[in-house]
C-alpha cells in the first residue's frame, strides 16, 4: 500500500521535475490538479483508498518550490499515470499491496519507473534501508519513502555486551585458573 | 552408555564441538566489538551494489538568514513570492525553547547526516505558516535531551527568513515508534510535534517516542497571490 503511493506519488514529482526554466513558486493550475487527483479518494473493492498524507505533502512542498513547474503535457501524463495504475489496482480489487501478485507489483514499480526516467529523474529503491528514494539529476532527494518517525536514539548495544562478554571471559578465566591451582596463595 | 560410544562422543565434543563453540563465542566478540571498524568496509561494499549515488559530502546547504530585528510587530502574512522553500537537508531555521534551554539549527529532512548536526524536519510535513502540521525530532542524548524537561504551557519559538513563529505546548505522550495515531499530517492545523526517542536514558535502541504537542500562537501565515 505504501510502496503504490509512494509510486503514485514519485509520478507527480517526477512529472514536476522536468523544467527549471522557469522561475516559479506556489502551486499553479496544473500543479493543483495533480494535487487534487491525489487527493481523491479512489473506490478499490469495496474500500476507499488515498495517498497518505505524508506522501502528499511531499509532493506539495516540491511543487511549491521556486523553478518547478508542470506544462499542460506533463499534467496530462501525470493523470494518465495515476490513471493507469489505479486501473490496476481496481483490476485487483485490492487496497493490501503485499497481497498483489509479484508481477502486479513490478508493473506498478515500472509504471513510476517510467514516468521519472521520461523526466530526468531516477526512482530507487534500497535493499538495505528499505527506502524508495526520488531524485533529481543533480542527485538532490526530492521524496522519499521510509518510516515517518526515525530512530533518534544512542545505541551502546555493542559496547555493553562486549563489556559483559570480557568481562564473563575473565571471570571463566579466573574459575579456571583456580581450580588448576595456577593462582598464587 | 557403551563406553566406546562414550569415548565417541568425548572425542567428537573435544575435536569438533569445543572448537566450533569457541570459534563462534571468539567470532560474535569481535564482530561486536570491531563492528564500529568494520563499518566504513561495509558501507564501501555497499556503495558496489547500490543503486544510490553515494554522499560523501558532510556540509549541508542553508537558506537560513535571521530576520532583521525590528520595534515594529511582524506582519499578519507573508507573501508565498517573498519565501524560499527549503529543499531537503537545508538548514533553513532555528528553534528554541526558552523554558529547558533548548536552541538548535533546523534542517527540513531528519536523515542521520542532519540528525547529527541539529533538529530535522520530516519532508512529509509543512513548513511554519501554511497551517498544516510540522514533525521535528532530534536525539535524545544531543539537542532533545531536555525534551523530557518540557511543561504544558512552554513555548517553543522557531524563526525562519520570512518570520518568526510560537507555539504552546498543549500536551505529551508517550507512543510507540510505530503509532500512526502519534502523528495526523493530514490536519488543516498547524500543529508542532516534537520527538525523541523514550526512555531518555535506556542503552540500545527503543520502541517508544517521545511527544511534545504544540500549537501555533503567532506568526505570519503564507499566503499565495
Amino acid at each position: 500500500m505504501k510502496k503504490i503511493a509512494a509510486c503514485i506519488a514519485s509520478m507527480v514529482l517526477a512529472a514536476s521535475l522536468s523544467l527549471t526554466a522557469f522561475a516559479a513558486s506556489g502551486i499553479d493550475a496544473n500543479e493543483q490538479a495533480i494535487l487534487d487527483k491525489l487527493n481523491t479518494p479512489i473506490t478499490v473493492g469495496n474500500q476507499m483508498m488515498s495517498v497518505p498524507a505524508e506522501y502528499y505533502n511531499q509532493a506539495e512542498n516540491y511543487l511549491k518550490q521556486d523553478g518547478v513547474s508542470v506544462t499542460d503535457a506533463q499534467k496530462t501524463q501525470v493523470l494518465a499515470k495515476i490513471d493507469e495504475a489505479t486501473e490496476i489496482l481496481q483490476e485487483n480489487g485490492t487496497t493490501d499491496l503485499l497481497s498483489l501478485p509479484k508481477n502486479v507489483r513490478s508493473q506498478l514499480v515500472t509504471i513510476a519507473q517510467d514516468a521519472a526516467k521520461a523526466l530526468d529523474l531516477n526512482l530507487t529503491y534500497d535493499n538495505v534501508n528499505k527506502t524508495i528514494t526520488v531524485v533529481d539529476k543533480e542527485g538532490n532527494v526530492v521524496a522519499k519513502v521510509e518510516d515517518v518517525v526515525k530512530t533518534t536514539g544512542a545505541d551502546t548495544t555493542a559496547a555493553v555486551m562486549t563489556a559483559v562478554t570480557l568481562v564473563a571471559l575473565l571471570a571463566g578465566c579466573a574459575v579456571v585458573a583456580r581450580k588448576s591451582k595456577l593462582a598464587a596463595k | 552408555m557403551n563406553p566406546r560410544i562414550g569415548k565417541i562422543v568425548k572425542k567428537v565434543m573435544a575435536y569438533l564441538g569445543m572448537p566450533l563453540l569457541f570459534c563462534l563465542v571468539g567470532y560474535g566478540v569481535c564482530y561486536i566489538a570491531l563492528s564500529p571498524l568494520l563499518s566504513p568496509a561495509l558501507s564501501a561494499l555497499d556503495m558496489v551494489v547500490s543503486e544510490n549515488r553515494p554522499d560523501f559530502s558532510d556540509e549541508l546547504k542553508s537558506i537560513f538568514t535571521p530576520p532583521e530585528q525590528t520595534d515594529e510587530p511582524q506582519e499578519d502574512t507573508v507573501s508565498e513570492k517573498d519565501i524560499q522553500i527549503p529543499t531537503y537537508e537545508t538548514l533553513y531555521a532555528k528553534l528554541e525553547i526558552q523554558q529547558v534551554g533548548i536552541s538548535s539549527d533546523l534542517y527540513f529532512g531528519d536523515s542521520n547526516k542532519v540528525l547529527k548536526k541539529g533538529l530535522g524536519q520530516y519532508i512529509g510535513s509543512s513548513i511554519p505558516g501554511y497551517g498544516k502540521p510540522l514533525l521535528i525530532s532530534g536525539h535524545n542524548n544531543g539537542q532533545f535531551h531536555k525534551l523530557k524537561d518540557v511543561q504544558v504551557g512552554d513555548i517553543v519559538t522557531i524563526t525562519t527568513s520570512y518570520g518568526v513563529y510560537e507555539y504552546q505546548v498543549t500536551d505529551m505522550q508517550v507512543k510507540s515508534s510505530t503509532d500512526k495515531s502519534a502523528y495526523d499530517l493530514k490536519q488543516d492545523k498547524e500543529q508542532l510535534i516534537l520527538y525523541t526517542c523514550y526512555p531518555f536514558d535506556m542503552l540500545g535502541l527503543t520502541p517508544n517516542r517521545y511527544f511534545v504537542y504544540a500549537d501555533k500562537i503567532s506568526g505570519p501565515s503564507i499566503v499565495s497571490e
